[in-house]
């Protein structure tokens, strides 16, 4: 228990103002500017309430990584007509009066959830004394790593199933082709080339620091393989390019390995005495790191091809190449 | 008033207001990114719920499931953004407005 300091106050009365500023603002372009500052400052609430694993994640995942696809998509329909931004704000309740009813009935549902919120307990211990008396058995010293890897194993699994998933349904809507940003940017930036050059080394190292680190401090391997994502991306950017089409074998392996990897250990370490998922206690750290490294490369290959579907890098030139959809456009 | 109240309280109002950013504005892509929104707004409300703890350490199993939570809700954004970039490429439309207009003008499309 801790009392919130007026820089709580001020905080909280910022990302409130600027979620609004954001939903508000009649460009979409600003909008996810905003967005991507919502999402910094959600994180720094974050480190304010002692979740510096969960500031981490929403810093590169949830505000970095979300923007990117948001500017990606926001490109791609952009440079198909420019009349997009009169129909930006109106939909059938935006005229006044239904607007008016309505912003009041969702304040009193806003009321009636904060009214709910005071009502619960002042203190609350959860699981955490739970969390604190397995730790030894956990082979990893972050509370944090050691629910989502041991203790919550089936959850981790699951998550990385439905990356896969997102891939596959990203492949079944468009036609896959290698991936290349050159015809989106026609001129090479120097600047960009100088700067990639620089920091892709730094990034690289950055990523399996935070691999390792996610044993015993913050990180892991959703933080690890989303900045290694944004590696690639950045390259993307500057003019590599890169076949992430499911033709290619080493591809398949790639976004196949984390899942995979996590399915076959959770099998291996059933025993007589051991069920699925249930590490041996002495070689739980290395098992963690092997299936937290093969994660990360599939992470980082995953959330590059979902940039690549939602900026419409994906969509072949030629729409009559393509199986599904029609030609009207 | 203590650091979970106060950001639980916060977090609910930025639920709302993406939710009816969700409902107000029409075009697809705002309209994702209140989800996100809203998303934030209940992530917010659980980290805070995880520091009620009387010890320092807070909770951490709501903790992993955020991290959880983040991860599936980009997967799930990115997937809207491809069919919604997908439903552009092919017809050129970017809210139900437009496709409600044009279905007007044309009843056989």
């Amino acid at each position: 228990m801790t009392t919130a300091t007026a820089f709580d106050y001020l905080l909280a009365v910022v990302l409130i103002f600027l979620t609004w500023m954001m939903l508000r603002s009649r460009d979409l372009f600003t909008s996810i500017v905003l967005f991507i500052l919502l999402g910094m400052l959600i994180s720094l609430a974050w480190v304010e309430l002692q979740a510096p694993d969960v500031a981490l994640v929403e810093a590169v995942i949830g505000s970095a990584l979300t923007g990117v696809l948001f500017l990606g998509s926001l490109g791609y329909i952009e440079s198909g007509s420019g009349r997009q931004r009169a129909s930006d704000r109106s939909s059938f309740l935006s005229r006044q009066p239904r607007e008016l009813i309505f912003t009041f009935l969702v304040s009193m549902f806003g009321g009636i959830l904060c009214w709910t919120i005071f009502q619960l307990d002042q203190t609350f211990t959860g699981l955490s004394a739970h969390v604190a008396g397995e730790m030894s058995h956990s082979g990893v010293k972050n509370s944090v790593t050691a629910v989502i890897l041991n203790f919550r194993g089936y959850d981790t699994l699951l998550e990385i199933g439905v990356l896969l998933l997102v891939v596959f349904a990203i492949f079944a809507l468009h036609a896959t082709q290698p991936i290349s940003l050159n015809r989106a940017l026609p001129k090479k930036s120097r600047v960009l080339a100088v700067f990639l050059y620089l920091l892709t080394p730094v990034m690289v190292l950055m990523a399996f620091y935070l691999l390792w680190a996610g044993g015993h401090a913050p990180g892991g391997a959703f933080q690890a393989g989303a900045m290694l994502a944004g590696v690639i991306i950045l390259m993307l950017v500057g003019g590599t390019t890169v076949d992430l089409s499911a033709r290619n074998a080493l591809m398949r392996i790639i976004y196949i390995a984390g899942f995979a990897g996590f399915l076959l250990v959770g099998i291996l370490v059933v025993q007589n005495q051991r069920n699925f998922l249930q590490y041996p206690v002495e070689s739980a750290k290395h098992l963690i790191l092997a299936i937290e490294g093969l994660a990360t490369i599939s992470i980082a290959a995953t959330l590059v091809t979902l940039f690549a579907g939602c900026a419409g890098f994906l969509i072949p030139d030629h729409p009559e190449d393509c199986e599904i959809g029609g030609t009207s456009t | 008033m203590s650091l979970a109240f106060l950001y639980g309280t916060t977090g609910m109002i930025i639920f709302v207001l993406g939710f009816r950013g969700l409902i107000v504005y029409a075009h697809f892509i705002r309209k994702v990114m209140a989800i996100n929104v809203m998303g934030s707004g209940i992530f917010m409300f659980l980290i805070a719920m995880a520091h009620r703890t009387p010890t320092d350490a807070p909770d951490p199993v709501p903790h992993a499931m955020v991290l959880t939570g983040i991860v599936v809700s980009v997967s799930a954004t990115a997937f809207i953004l491809a069919l919604i970039v997908r439903l552009y490429n092919v017809t050129g439309h970017t809210s139900f407005e437009e496709i409600a207009a044009q279905t007007k003008e044309a009843p056989d499309v």
